[in-house]
């Protein structure tokens, strides 16, 4: 406590200070556009904005009204008054804040506050841009002194006031125009941008007026001020007030507002986050977005007790005070202490604020509301940015404004599933060398095994008519189909059905599916939707760290299915699902390693040890990686492995002395042996094998010759990939795997009538 | 004598254990479930039952187990071998131990490490003391010491020209 107010009390004293001498005529403009006397508009500047900032997360966050929610209060209203016209409006307003404020209590109860991340930034910018041209077009008459008599909507202000232009009140023009003016006067220059232009208008404006007796005049010519609406403002803080709609509640007109609440719970929540959001990022705090929704609501439901309507976070004053060098949350509170103060002190001055200026001071707010430039930037954002601004604009225009907030989210929410309802199909292609070609999914040269790789997300909306995209990559030569399935997201039962129609559609067509690069999610999914045992457990292959794996498996087991297929169609015997009984086995294309340094045999062992530690330098595994040794004509000459060079290294010393040696002693005897030439060291009795040798036959190798490492080269001897043990041991795995499946097939097989029942069928019918 | 780089600075403390009454077919999964995991030694360290440090596998040594010994002249055909080493799965780690893996203490340094490893090139030296299992020191560390001390600047890099 000593700390703050050390610290921050003066700071946050000074900036509260600065959003009210801002906020107040601000928050008297607003209550006029909702439709309300100027004091509730204070009203609702103290208490919303001292609750929120003491429950909520924001730092800087000023709550109060805004004129987007206003404008919305001010729809509600209207359309309120043609089907309740008994109710009066203040009170369906604060019966309408208490209600958004329960919705967003509960918002931030159940932790829901990661909603309205969902909503795009094009709904606000539409919307606020609607809305300032709404709350321009329903001023204007105001600035004129015209009465348009019954017209409530914009356009029919708008058609009335131009009907009665004539009857212009030259007065009221004059300050309306000249509070504009003085408002518009900090934008104008950078020298100017600290100044209260707000208060500046309507205090010069009020004052030529007072001063020149405009208010007094009787008949044509009088300029209207704030002691001529209801009740004028009352220098006084006696404002509990439980709204008769709770005393008696009206249950019917609570249904009727629900939707409006909901759509003033929602925008509030929108401006609040976006803001606060706004300004965390350049204070570097961490918003709780959950907490802000309680501070929210809770301001919004003690505010309805105290002749508050429904506040937000409001961008001005929020800045400001930020800028101002507001410390802490209690900068709001202190904003909402000094204009408390000030409406003690100045409420008879307040009084005799013209209308017009009030007027004048909205419409240059609602100007600023047209934020062309972000416009711009969200319709230069690409065509959903595009749809969800004009969507959301157009329907703020045209619409009941809570309407337009609504249409806003849905159609942002419609853009989201669009751009993320989508699973991306490519090929992939194998090169010689071991690694693969992406390319689009039906521009692959037709082959016998066709391997899709699928990404991106694949729930229900994404799973919709996958299958017969995926049907586009077949041509009359496919017999295999290996999905790869790494990295997709959100799968669920429409994905698990899709894909199993997909493997319907392939059996039909003769056609084997193998999957590979499956996560431990997906697996589980397919297991527990029977789609792993109608594949088949020996189809399926894991997702690995290592990449591509499991593809290489895969297409090593495709690869295999062709060959027996061809076999087969050979022999004129069966299909490719047939005769499944023996496991297919794993080659050495599908466990080589295809990355490795090559090195000429003719150089010396500090150079192979130089080489050595700098591939290791910038690996993670700590697993050794071997160092091949290539002749002139770029045959495989042999192996040199770290051992082979260390012994090289210490060759000729004796051990006996080992002990006695230091540091630099241990590093000159290392050094000795320098400049040996590795094909002297190297082992060069290493067997190796084509791509195409089976598990078996390398294991042998490994064994028989005693290699940690088995060489796959092609026919003329040049390296092509490596296998290492654990991938051998990977392999004899799978084998093992395969040779269980194969015998328990031939043991179902022995039992039921047709022996040549398929595999993958047979799964299917079990 | 001075202090120089010993085992205790290289040896990876974080490794699997297997038991001697376990079987291959466990050794194999657990070996298997570390793939992948970039900073893990593919080996084990085998213990008895009270811990005590019994044997190493690797997957090399595994290979060996589980698909070697097969005589040249009574060589048999793919799916004997992956038969036979489907029946090996079954015994015991403890029957079939690779007998005389070297072994080395935290406090032994790196020409010692160098010259036991040499002797069965194995891909990590099991770091013992007093009978108990302290972790893996890899070749791949041992290498980077040795050859960190003995390079100087001038010596980095490759020529071409030879």
């Amino acid at each position: 406590m000593s700390q703050y107010l050390r610290g921050s009390l003066r700071a946050d004293a000074i900036a509260g200070l600065t959003v009210a001498v801002m906020g107040v005529p601000q928050a008297m403009a607003y209550a006029w556009i909702a439709g309300l006397p100027p004091v509730y508009g204070i009203y609702t500047a103290i208490v919303t904005c001292a609750v929120a900032a003491i429950l909520g997360s924001s730092r800087h966050l000023v709550t109060g009204p805004t004129n987007g929610l206003c404008m919305v209060l001010s729809s509600l209203a209207i359309n309120l008054k043609l089907t309740h016209p008994d109710i009066e409006p203040l009170e369906a307003i604060l019966l309408l804040s208490l209600m958004s404020g329960c919705i967003q209590l509960g918002f931030g109860l159940l932790r829901l506050g990661a909603v309205v991340r969902y909503v795009a930034n094009s709904v606000v910018i539409g919307f606020t841009a609607g809305a300032g041209i709404l709350i321009a077009s329903k001023q204007l008459p105001n600035v004129l002194d015209i009465d348009t008599g019954d017209a409530r909507r914009a356009y029919e202000v708008l058609f009335a006031t131009f009907q009665n232009l004539g009857s212009t009140n030259k007065n009221a023009l004059i300050i309306g125009s000249l509070t504009a003016l003085l408002v518009l006067l900090p934008k104008m220059h950078k020298r100017l941008a600290r100044l209260p232009g707000a208060l500046i208008g309507v205090a010069v404006a009020g004052g030529m007026s007072y001063w020149l007796g405009w208010h007094e005049i009787v008949g044509p010519g009088k300029v209207d001020i704030v002691l001529d609406i209801e009740d004028g403002i009352v220098g006084s803080l006696d404002i509990f007030h439980v709204p008769e709609l709770v005393k008696n509640p009206n249950f019917g007109l609570t249904q009727d507002l629900f939707a409006g609440a909901f759509a003033v719970s929602l925008l509030s929540l929108i401006e609040a986050t976006s803001i606060s959001r706004i300004v965390a990022r350049s204070s570097r705090q961490k918003i709780d977005f959950n907490r802000e929704f309680v501070g929210q609501g809770v301001s919004k439901i003690v505010g309805s007790f105290f002749l508050c309507f429904a506040g937000s976070g409001s961008f001005t004053r929020t800045a400001v005070n930020f800028k101002s060098g507001g410390k802490t949350r209690m900068a709001a509170v202190f904003s909402a202490i000094w204009t408390a103060l000030t409406l003690l002190v100045f409420a008879p001055v307040a009084n005799y604020i013209p209308q017009a200026a009030l007027a004048g001071m909205i419409i240059v707010i609602a100007y600023s509301m047209v934020d062309l430039q972000r416009i711009k930037l969200s319709w230069q954002s690409g065509k959903n940015s595009r749809i969800v601004l004009v969507g959301t604009m157009v329907a703020a225009l045209t619409l009941p404004l809570e309407w337009a907030i609504y249409i806003g989210v849905m159609l942002s929410l419609v853009v989201i599933l669009r751009a993320t309802g989508k699973t991306d199909l490519t090929q992939l292609v194998a090169l010689p060398d071991g690694d693969y070609d992406e390319v689009p999914l039906q521009r692959a040269a037709p082959t016998p095994v066709v391997t899709i790789n699928m990404s991106g997300d694949i729930y229900f909306a994404a799973a919709e008519d996958l299958d017969s995209q995926l049907l586009q990559a077949l041509t009359p030569k496919t017999r295999v189909v290996v999905l790869r399935m790494k990295r997709l997201r959100a799968a669920g039962s429409t994905a698990m059905a899709m894909l199993e129609h997909f493997w319907v559609l392939l059996r039909e067509r003769e056609i084997y599916l193998v999957v590979c690069g499956v996560e431990r999610d997906l697996g589980a999914l397919m297991t527990s939707t029977g789609l792993l045992r109608k594949i088949g457990e020996e189809n399926i292959f894991y997702a690995d760290n290592k990449l591509f794996q499991s593809t290489r498996l895969a297409m090593a087991r495709a690869t295999a299915v062709y060959e027996r297929y061809e076999r087969a169609h050979g022999q004129g015997v069966g299909g490719l699902n047939s005769d499944a009984n023996s496991p297919v086995l794993v080659t050495g294309r599908g466990l080589m390693t295809t990355r490795f340094p090559l090195f000429g045999c003719d150089h010396q062992t500090r150079e192979a040890a130089w080489l050595l530690t700098e591939t290791q330098k910038f690996k993670r595994s700590i697993n050794p990686e071997p160092l091949f040794l290539q002749d002139r004509n770029g045959a495989l000459f042999g192996e040199l492995s770290r051992w082979h060079v260390l012994e090289a290294l210490i060759a000729g010393s004796d051990p006996s002395e080992d002990d006695g040696l230091d540091d630099r002693e241990v590093a000159e005897l290392l050094r000795r042996n320098f400049t040996r030439r590795i094909n002297d060291v190297a082992r060069t009795d290493v067997v190796h094998h084509l791509p195409d040798t089976p598990i078996t036959t390398l294991l042998r190798a490994s064994t028989d010759n005693d290699q940690a490492v088995v060489p796959i080269c092609d026919g003329d001897g040049r390296l092509k990939g490596y296998c290492m043990s654990h991938a051998m041991l990977a392999g004899l795995q799978d084998s093992l795997t395969q040779l269980e499946d194969a015998e328990a097939q031939a043991n179902e097989a022995a039992t039921v009538d047709d022996p040549l029942a398929d595999e993958q069928g047979g799964r299917q019918d079990g | 004598m001075a202090d120089g780089i010993c085992a205790r600075d290289l040896m990876r403390t974080d490794f699997l254990r297997v038991r001697v009454d376990q079987n291959l077919g466990d050794a194999l999964a657990a070996l298997q479930g570390r793939q992948g995991e970039p900073g893990m030694p593919s080996a084990l360290m085998v213990v008895d039952e009270g811990g005590q440090y019994q044997g190493m596998l690797t997957a090399r040594l595994l290979i060996r187990l589980l698909a070697g010994g097969h005589e040249e002249e009574d060589r048999i055909d793919d799916m004997m071998l992956l038969t036979v080493a489907r029946d090996r799965l079954a015994i015991a780690i403890g029957d079939v131990l690779v007998a005389d893996i070297p072994v080395v203490g935290p406090a032994d340094r790196l020409l010692t490490m160098i010259r036991r490893g040499a002797a069965m090139r194995l891909d990590f030296l099991p770091v013992v003391e007093n009978g108990s299992p302290l972790g893996f020191a890899p070749i791949t560390a041992i290498f980077q010491a040795a050859a960190g001390m003995a390079l100087k600047p001038e010596d980095e890099g490759v020529r071409f020209d030879q």
